[in-house]
């Protein structure tokens, strides 16, 4: 009892709670009863209540430090599930309407910005945008070696598109192509060590009107897990549904469309 | 189990869509039996309310997977660091002053500087300029080249940027360039997936972050193979998962055209390409948190790598540059189910299994 942090008054009412309580039991009287069980019932809380705020101050004592190491750290986890929640409630659209309509933006920004990508080395429209841009960066003598460097795999990657095709050295004709497109619906190919993607592109009027995907034949099952010296566990063939860490496909894109593009230009 | 009356099966679908400065494949499989999320959907209602079960509507896959693109477009559009119309690039043109965002973008870039923190600044969304200086300013799939007109500010960190959560507006204390890749891919990620969760069983590739819901084909847990860093078509693990994301950041994309042994993550610490590990690979329970670590644990190694991990309850798997594979504790490889069996590392926090560089194998 003397730990119970409800100090000498609280023991005096208790008591005399108590002690009412048993008194009035004791006078039989059915009014009276009542009245005790309820004195009774009293001072049995009054106890319950002491012992909790003791315990209440205890479990204060450690959670304390506790509940401040989980707001230092948050959980990364719930963050990022909140994150998706916020923005999925927030309702960028609800109609299919509105997604087609972004997408169809997308496609056209993509077409406006395929042209230039698909004419790798066309030193007339890159070498004005590089002096146009360079005014405000900080390193002017930089801009150009690295720019055609950067460039470099499209251009190196582009006649091994071609040599599929019978077409041949893609960068002077492409430099002209921008009219040269004959009107129709191309198709190219593009390969990559997990498979194949057909690419196909619309001209009309001489212009790239479209350009998406028809065909994305990917083979993941021919993949062989590199097999680590040491490891003597007997594998079944291996069959993966996707690839962690594949991104060659961009490439295999990227030549199917110049693949495409070189089809328009009557070859 | 019988098969639901009311189930009508969802014939498999594949679309891929350039989009993101990569290919984004969806495909979402047909029902099965094993598809139980959907299955215990039906009961429960036609428990409730058998009357109304025939009304049910069967979501329209191609809706739903054209909903799922257009997220992608969407947060491309506003988180985009090549195009100067983006959010994001406008945001950047604003230095001192608190900007109100969208909220895409106020949450990618608080999601963005949470995991900043917890890496000790491995992961930092502010290395944006460094990636321009170094040659990464070309979209990939379009080829569009941006050139943004910011002063180099020499230390810029994740600590430059302020948000604040009440008015939702972004504070820029210094001038930088931010750059949201991976976090903004990994939440387009996210949002398709949840717009594909009421079909169950269904997969999101996005360049090879992917996120894999339900089951495959067959009625398994989707099996997902790991690039080999240093073979095109070679794999160097391959895992079962069901319902979380799997994110690989390596060091044989993107080489940089200004450095002879660059790569496109830098160590935000160093301002140079990191070279403590080859390929790191996440796997947790949303893209956009998985493909930010995959860049962190990248940066930091092996070592300290796999001790985020562990800390923060995601699993991983870091290869060296000597091709030798450490793994979180609850990663547990596809082909191998018992080779949890894995040697304990001297390094101490990281498990190591024996790799091509010929070191001791482990216990069988």
């Amino acid at each position: 009892m003397k730990d119970l942090p409800i100090g000498k008054r609280g023991l005096i009412s208790l008591a005399v709670a108590l002690a009412l309580g048993i008194t009035v039991i004791i006078v039989d009287s059915r009014w009276t009863l009542l009245v005790g069980v309820t004195f009774v019932l009293l001072a049995t809380g009054m106890l319950i209540g002491a012992r909790a705020a003791r315990s209440r101050q205890q479990y204060h004592f450690i959670a304390e430090p506790e509940f401040t190491r989980e707001k230092i750290s948050p959980n990364l986890v719930v963050l990022s599930s909140a994150a998706v929640l916020a923005i999925y409630s927030a309702g960028y659209f609800r109609t299919r309407a509105a997604a087609n309509r972004l997408i169809e933006q997308a496609a056209q920004q993509r077409i406006a910005a395929l042209a230039p990508v698909n004419a790798p080395p066309s030193p007339p429209e890159i070498k004005p945008n590089q002096a146009a841009t360079p005014s405000g960066t900080p390193t002017p003598a930089e801009p150009p070696r690295k720019k055609l460097a950067t460039r470099a795999p499209a251009t190196a990657r582009a006649p091994k598109a071609a040599s599929d095709s019978p077409a041949d050295p893609s960068a002077p004709r492409q430099q002209a192509s921008q009219s040269g497109y004959k009107d129709g619906t191309y198709l190219g190919w593009g390969s990559c060590p997990h498979g194949d993607i057909q690419a196909g592109v619309i001209i009309k009027r001489g212009q790239i009107v479209d350009v998406g995907i028809t065909q994305c034949l990917t083979r993941y099952s021919c993949s062989v897990i590199k097999r680590l010296p040491g490891e003597v566990l007997d594998r079944q063939s291996v069959n993966v549904d996707v690839v962690s860490g594949a991104t060659e496909s961009v490439y295999a894109f990227h030549d199917a469309v110049a693949q495409a593009l070189s089809k328009a230009q009557g070859q | 189990m019988t098969k639901n009356p009311y189930v009508r099966t969802v014939p498999p679908y594949l679309r891929t869509v350039p989009v993101m400065g990569t290919l984004v494949t969806i495909q979402v499989v047909g029902h099965g039996p094993e598809a139980p999320q959907r299955a215990e959907r039906i009961s429960e209602k036609q428990e409730h309310d058998p009357q109304r079960v025939p009304d049910w509507e069967e979501p329209d896959c191609e809706e739903a997977v054209d909903r799922a693109f257009a997220w992608f477009h969407r947060i491309e559009a506003c988180c985009t660091r090549f195009d100067p119309r983006s959010e994001l690039m406008q945001l950047t043109a604003r230095i001192g002053v608190p900007v109100p965002v969208s909220s895409i973008l106020f949450e990618a870039l608080q999601f963005a500087l949470a995991v900043a923190e917890q890496s000790g600044g491995a992961f930092d969304p502010t290395v944006g300029h460094g990636m321009e200086t170094r040659g990464f300013n070309r979209e990939y799939l379009s080829g569009r080249v941006v050139r943004s007109a910011l002063e180099p500010a020499a230390s810029v960190t994740y600590r430059d940027v302020r948000l604040d959560p009440d008015s939702r507006t972004v504070l820029l204390l210094r001038p930088l360039l931010l750059d949201l890749g991976g976090v903004a891919k990994g939440l387009a990620i996210d949002m398709a997936a949840r717009e594909l969760a009421a079909f169950g069983n269904f997969a999101i590739d996005a360049g090879g972050d992917l996120y894999l819901g339900g089951c495959n084909r067959d009625g398994a847990p989707w099996s997902v193979g790991i690039r080999h860093p240093r073979g095109d078509s070679e794999l160097i693990d391959s895992l079962r998962v069901s319902g979380c994301a799997v994110c690989t950041s390596g060091d044989y994309e993107r080489r940089s055209a200004s450095e002879v042994d660059g790569h496109h993550i830098l160590d935000p610490r160093t301002g140079s390409s990191a070279h403590a590990a080859v390929s790191a690979t996440v796997v947790a329970p949303t893209a956009m948190l998985a493909d930010a670590l995959a860049t962190a644990a990248f940066v930091l190694g092996p070592a300290d790598g796999i001790r985020l991990l562990e800390r923060l309850g995601v699993d991983g798997l870091i290869i060296s540059p000597a091709i030798e594979r450490f793994t979180t504790r609850g990663m547990c490889s596809d082909d191998t189910p018992g080779s949890a069996a894995i040697l304990s590392d001297a390094q101490g926090a990281a498990h190591h299994r024996s790799g091509d560089s010929g070191r001791p194998g482990r216990a069988v």
